[in-house]
């Protein structure tokens, strides 16, 4: 009998425990329209704790067989909700299918872990060939460009994130990295004549000592200075409210009345709980209902301000063990398949957890990113038990293989 | 690649994960020490100003109207002036001008201020008018802050029955404390962000709940006769030297109050001026024994249980008689009386002697289920349900004093609900006067309709009785009530008042009163008055009929509906206009209907939208501010009205023409079309058919 991971049991289980009472915190003040959060949270929870039993005692062979399968499912749901799906309170979709209201970007996550993790078990599989490459990147794309289309550019910025981690444990080698990196740092500095230039003669420095073929050295300086170019004009198209919380995110005090308010009033909710915290429901901000978003996007600053800079830390310390965890079994377990869906998995938690928090304490943009087992809402929730589910399966037959 | 050389890739690797895992780890701990431990000083000192930011949006408070809708206490804009001690500039100069205002020595006003708070109110509750005379004063810790304030447009008349309102606008007494809940509605509240120029507005990402209107109550007063019953009472009461007056006009046939009226009264807009025996409600607290007014309830019992007829005669004893170790005078001697003639000419020694065949069990029930002994059902605060013993605990003279009003103590309000039972047939209405609650939003919440207490007598004994109160009013002690062309009828009485202290009669302490109804053949009203105590005359037929027939003369013989020209306070709340709610409308489209219909008014706060308003006599005040839309799609506005469709719209992206009037019949762009910037939407409307 195999033995079960309880180390990855119980954390999830303490994250989800705090989330619950903490909805409870920030919506026991609320007004008549929000009441019934924490019930529902709970209902939440009892099916995700369901999904996550059941998803970590099927056959991970069969999960193996359906992954394609699975993944086109989740295309065409994806697709699908372009055209019926109902607009949420940011920018989100929603499929509705009677009571259910279902996110179908929050499934794409996990089919898309697992396509890209199978695609790149392959025996022959070698990531830094071209081919290897492009479709593994290409198999992350789609749903990311059909997730954008929504336009929930939060979410879709997920999958962006999931290609270097994947295609790294995958063993991509530095040179490759750096090529994908650098547009990207190009694009955030692309707005300064001078950092532009800097970083061009940096990496024309690089290039230079790389000892690569002269014809690969242009091109990944000419692909460079293409972003560069190109990044100002793909900015002016973008929606006037995704270039708000950009810059808003540079300079949240700009705009105290508008998109940063959300941001400086996570951050004196956060401050004003001190070392210790005001207390469980002795929030005031969050009572007096200062806080935006504070059941869903905004639940870690109700953490911060009631429980203060040890409670946030040992929130922040669980999440840490919980990766850790996710870690230690990709680095042990022999199959690649499993080893990278935990990398791929570990991905969308970390990155989820970072921003999110990173956002209440002004570190990082407003994007509508929930915090995983903590923040409200149904679908997020049952699809990160799913996860947890998947890794509790692959360590549940890590000896066996 | 084999998988033993991704197993060493792997090992490899997870170092630098890890590591940069903690990376991150560290710098969002960083982050938050920093916020937490290092800033925790600034960022409680934000949380403390935001905190006075917030501000509470008042809810208006329910209007009290007549049954003509006439408004008996409605709200006026006032406000209040406070300093904000953290940012006031110049003390001494706020002080100066306040005390040149309001007459009061400057060191008062900074005493205030010296208190270690942040937020002192100076003056509270300050008209409009005087708030004008602040406008030259800039100082960015001088607040005024707009409220409503209560104000009562016929000052004294209904004014026990009314009530008042503290200076919070709760409720004290009356009907505004009995309906401070459903008067009251539910205060909202919003977050006021100072922008650079410290200019506060309302901001749409910022959290707020408007305030919910409360209800409106609808009474079965009508104004124009409690105007007539209150100055008529008051004009007797001075008059006759009285100490106090009560009244009572109601309806006989369904229990509404027409009146309710206890002399002296106060003026509702300066309530603390007033006495606690100025603000009762006396009608419905103070017990009195009614004397002879009281005889026909023991009559009816008589002529109902068939035990006497109306010719039926009796000795009368020629004006006193001994009855146990009592003696029981008339005030003029009479020999042999009808039934009759006894109730006619107010015979005490007759009706002693006409209910000693009744038994005391039957006596008392007849008084219980004309409702003696017990509340009326009109739901007002404090009513008492009078005194009167148990049969069971009758002295052998009690059942012959009650039959002319003694060892009895009643209200004002039982002795009109009871009489109206006599006369509209026998049946026993419970008496109201509250119609009913109506939403801010016009809609019905509670309603009261007429109700049945019980049928106490039998529609022709009914009968028998309205004939005794015609004859008492024509030849009997009630003759001054007389009005001419006009039937009718009533009792007098004249009750020597008890003394609870030495538990004797007062030898001059009187209760004057006349109860009677009219016009004769379908009563349309029953007047109970009562004077206490009027000197040096005080029979009833002397001091109370005269005011009965001063009233009916006004109630019958002019329209009843007509303006009074007595009461020329009521011009003022008269020429008002009606403004409709304009709550939810574009700023430019209230602007507009306003100036076409010639109404000043005043804007306070930013926005595009009217949020909430009210109005004073002369002048409305908008505030304004930005709706709560954030939708990113057209809505379907098809079937809505103008104002509920406006609501829907996200207006800072969508500019509306409307065409026609009524309902939205026809949209474009259609619903679920995305909403480009600026895009016109055109509505067009038509009269629902």
């Amino acid at each position: 009998m195999p033995k079960y991971d309880y180390i990855t049991l119980g954390l999830t289980l303490v994250l989800i425990t705090i989330g619950c009472f903490t909805i409870f915190s920030a919506t026991s003040s609320a007004t008549s329209e929000e009441n019934g959060f924490f019930a529902r949270q709970l209902m939440w929870c009892i099916l995700g704790v369901l999904v996550m039993i059941g998803v970590s005692l099927i056959s991970l062979k069969l999960i193996n067989r359906l992954v394609y399968w699975f993944y086109v499912f989740t295309l065409f749901l994806l697709f699908l909700v372009l055209f019926v799906g109902k607009v949420g309170q940011g920018a989100e979709r929603w499929l509705i299918v009677g009571p259910v209201h279902v996110q179908p970007s929050e499934l794409a996550k996990l089919a898309t872990i697992l396509a890209v993790s199978k695609y790149l078990s392959d025996k022959y599989a070698d990531v830094n060939k071209f081919k290897y490459f492009a479709i593994a990147v290409g198999l992350i794309l789609l749903p990311f460009i059909l997730i954008a289309r929504q336009p929930d550019l939060g979410t879709a910025l997920i999958f962006l994130a999931l290609i270097i981690p994947l295609l790294y444990w995958a063993g991509l080698n530095w040179f490759h990295i750096f090529t994908i990196l650098t547009p990207l740092l190009i694009m955030i500095l692309s707005f300064n004549f001078w950092a532009f230039m800097i970083l061009m003669i940096s990496i024309a420095l690089v290039l230079a000592y790389s000892r690569r073929k002269p014809i690969v050295l242009v091109a990944v300086f000419l692909l460079n200075i293409g972003v560069g170019i190109a990044t100002p004009y793909l900015w002016d198209q973008l929606r006037p409210y995704q270039q708000q919380r950009i810059l808003t995110f540079v300079n949240p005090e700009k705009d105290p009345k508008g998109a940063g308010y959300q941001i400086i009033q996570s951050q004196v909710a956060i401050g004003s709980g001190g070392i210790w915290g005001k207390g469980y429901l002795q929030g005031s901000q969050t009572h007096l209902r200062f806080l935006p978003a504070q059941h869903t996007d905004f639940i870690f600053s109700v953490i911060g301000e009631e429980f203060g800079f040890i409670g946030a830390s040992l929130i922040l310390l669980v999440f840490l063990l919980l990766i850790l965890r996710f870690i230690h079994i990709a680095a042990v377990i022999r199959g690649q398949f499993e080893s990278l869906t935990i990398i791929g998995i570990l991905t969308v938690i970390f990155f989820h957890t970072v921003i999110n928090i990173g956002m209440t304490i002004g570190m990082a943009p407003v994007t509508g990113l929930p915090l995983p087992f903590l923040s409200y809402g149904g679908s997020s929730l049952v699809v990160n038990m799913m996860m947890v589910g998947v890794v509790l399966n692959i360590s549940r037959n890590k000896f066996i293989h | 690649m084999a998988s033993g050389s991704r197993q060493n890739i792997h090992f490899n690797r997870i170092y630098i994960v890890v590591v940069g895992l903690l990376i991150f780890w560290l710098i969002l701990e960083a982050r938050l020490f920093f916020i937490q431990v290092n800033q925790h000083e600034f960022y409680v000192e934000q949380s403390q100003l935001q905190s006075a930011k917030k501000i509470i949006l008042p809810a208006r408070r329910g209007t009290i109207f007549d049954r003509h809708g006439e408004q008996l206490a409605t709200n006026l804009i006032h406000y209040d002036l406070a300093v904000d001690l953290r940012r006031v500039k110049n003390k001494n100069r706020i002080a100066n001008k306040l005390s040149s205002v309001f007459n009061k020595s400057p060191e008062y006003y900074l005493r205030k201020m010296k208190r270690k708070r942040d937020f002192v109110y100076l003056e509270r509750k300050v008209q409009e008018g005087i708030v004008r005379k602040f406008q030259s004063l800039e100082d960015p810790g001088f607040v005024k802050i707009k409220g409503f304030r209560r104000f009562y447009p016929y000052n004294k008349y209904g004014s026990q029955l009314l009530g008042f309102t503290d200076v919070d606008d709760q409720g004290i007494s009356g009907l505004e404390l009995q309906y401070e809940k459903k008067l009251r509605g539910e205060a909202g509240w919003t977050f006021l962000l100072a922008d650079a120029r410290r200019r506060f507005g309302y901001h749409v990402d910022l959290p707020q709940v408007l305030p919910k209107p409360g209800q409106n109550i609808f009474l079965t007063l009508d104004k124009n006769f409690q105007t007539i019953v209150d100055d008529e009472l008051e004009r007797s009461v001075k008059k006759h030297n009285a100490n106090y007056g009560m009244a009572i006009l109601m309806e006989p046939n369904t229990g509404e109050i027409f009146a309710m009226s206890s002399t002296p009264g106060f003026n509702l807009n300066k309530p603390s001026r007033s006495t606690t025996d100025q603000r009762r409600n006396r009608t419905i607290t103070d017990i009195f024994e009614p004397g002879s007014t009281f005889k026909v309830f023991p009559a009816a019992a008589l002529l109902q249980e068939n035990l006497k007829k109306p010719k039926d005669i009796v000795f009368c004893e020629n004006g006193s008689y001994k009855f146990y170790d009592h003696v029981v005078h008339d005030t003029k001697g009479y020999g042999w009386l009808s039934f009759k003639r006894v109730v006619e000419n107010s015979s005490n020694i007759g009706m002693v002697k006409l209910t000693a065949d009744i038994s005391n069990r039957t006596f008392y029930r007849y008084l219980k289920n004309f409702g003696f002994d017990s509340q009326t059902g009109v739901n007002l605060l404090g009513e008492t349900t009078g005194m009167l013993s148990k049969p069971d605990q009758f002295s052998g003279i009690s059942k012959g004093v009650i039959s002319f009003g003694q060892e009895i103590g009643v209200t004002a309000l039982q002795m009109a609900t009871a009489f109206s039972a006599l006369i509209n047939g026998g049946t026993l209405m419970r008496p109201y006067v509250v119609q009913k609650t109506v939403d801010s939003d016009g809609s019905v919440v509670d309603e009261t309709k007429p109700l049945v207490i019980r049928q106490v007598i039998t529609a022709d004994v009914s009968e028998i009785l309205k004939g005794f109160l015609l004859d008492a009013v024509r030849r009997g002690t009630g003759k001054k009530v007389n009005i001419e062309d006009v039937l009718m009828g009533g009792k007098t009485g004249t009750a020597q008042k008890f003394d609870r202290k030495t538990k004797r009669y007062k030898r001059n302490a009187y209760l004057s009163s006349f109860i009677g109804f009219a016009p004769y053949d379908s009563p349309k009203y029953v007047l109970g008055i009562f004077i206490d105590e009027p000197k040096p005359r005080y029979y009833g037929g002397d001091v109370a009929a005269p005011i009965f027939s001063a009233i009916m003369q006004r109630l019958i013989k002019f329209a009843p509906t007509e303006e009074s020209e007595h009461v020329p306070e009521l011009k003022i709340v008269e020429k008002k206009t009606h403004v409709p709610d304009m709550t939810g409308l574009l700023f430019t489209a209230a602007e507009e209907f306003l100036q076409i219909n010639d109404l000043s008014f005043q804007i306070e706060g930013i926005g595009t939208h009217v949020l909430s308003q009210s109005q004073n006599s002369d002048e409305v005040a908008l505030i304004l501010g930005v709706p709560k839309v954030k939708t990113t799609v057209v809505p379907n506005l098809k079937g809505k009205t103008i104002r509920e469709a406006l609501k829907l719209v996200n207006f800072s992206k969508l500019r509306v023409k409307i065409t026609g009037n009524g309902i939205v019949v026809k949209q474009s762009p259609s619903p679920g079309k995305t909403i480009k910037n600026n895009q016109i939407l055109t509505l067009t409307c038509a009269e629902s058919s």
